[in-house]
């Protein structure tokens, strides 16, 4: 037997565990979970004929042994990739805020929608960087470690670290949370 | 007359027992299960809320007043089409009552345990 007191609102392990249940309840009534996965199939199907029938920009050739090196920039491709992505972003929160609202339920939507305009302006910085300043190992290949970064800076890279971006805030918000 | 040395004087150093910081305004089911919705959800509608904690409309409604009162709540009432509806925020001060309520809830489950444990 214990000497502790019991609160006036009830068991506080039944308290807590109610607490857990009605925010799990509510994060459930807010996900929208096929309107991204909605989004990315438009956005990447999309971007087939832009690929097909986008014009490129080649610039800086110069003879090789086996015919020529060119400096290639997929323009049409790239412009497609920043729009794209940017209204994917928009359509996805005004989904969840009126998918939300419907329910009865807010949503926070700001912190998602500016990891995604933040991919999208560094992709564009670095791109506009390597245009101006000129790639400093052309006509050879850059190192593994360059090519790296610049294929993480790339569109679909941009994507890729705008979901994990999202996850680590999905992971914040959850610690965050009653547990 | 007794020696007041008998008297064991109250642990000043010692810490409080987490009951006697309870806010009595936020230690209470309904209440509590209001601020964790408004916090999970930013603003929460006043007809989600009588469903998920199954109350009457006036039940709500009074439990919804103590905390708007306190300054945990702000209730804004607007139309959405025709309908009438009342939208629930929770304030900053809601917020930081909510985090004292689960910090004390777990304070008194852990020594609960090591009371269980001994």
């Amino acid at each position: 037997m214990t000497s502790e007191a019991v609160p006036a609102g009830g068991d506080p392990r039944r308290l807590l565990a109610d607490a857990r249940d009605l925010a799990r309840r509510v994060r459930l009534a807010q996900r929208v979970t096929w309107l991204p996965l909605l989004m990315l199939a438009l956005v990447t199907f999309g971007a087939i004929p832009v690929y097909r029938f986008g014009h490129e920009v080649l610039s800086d050739c110069q003879a090789a042994s086996d015919g020529q090196v060119c400096r290639v920039w997929l323009r049409d491709a790239q412009f497609y990739w920043w729009t794209a992505l940017m209204l994917a972003y928009v359509v996805i929160a005004a989904g969840y805020l009126r998918v939300a609202r419907a329910r009865g339920l807010g949503t926070r939507v700001l912190p998602y929608v500016l990891t995604g305009v933040a991919f999208v302006v560094l992709s564009a910085g670095v791109t506009a960087a390597l245009l101006i300043l000129g790639d400093p190992y052309y006509p050879n290949v850059p190192p593994a470690s360059v090519q790296f970064l610049l294929r993480l800076l790339d569109p679909a890279g941009a994507i890729g670290l705008a979901l994990l971006g999202s996850a680590g805030f999905a992971l914040a918000q959850r610690l965050r949370r009653p547990r | 007359m007794t020696d007041p040395v008998d008297t064991p004087a109250p642990d000043e150093t010692a810490p409080a027992h987490p009951v006697t910081g309870l806010d009595d305004v936020v230690h209470q089911r309904v209440r509590l299960g209001i601020l964790t919705i408004a916090h999970e959800a930013r603003r929460v509608e006043f007809v989600y809320l009588r469903t998920q904690l199954e109350l009457t409309g006036g039940n709500l409604s009074q439990h919804l007043g103590v905390l708007e009162a306190a300054g945990l709540v702000q209730v804004e009432k607007g139309y959405a089409g025709r309908r009438g509806r009342t939208w629930i925020t929770l304030t900053a001060a809601g917020d930081a009552a909510l985090a004292a309520e689960i910090a004390r809830l777990k304070q008194l489950i852990a020594r609960v345990e090591t009371a269980n444990g001994q």
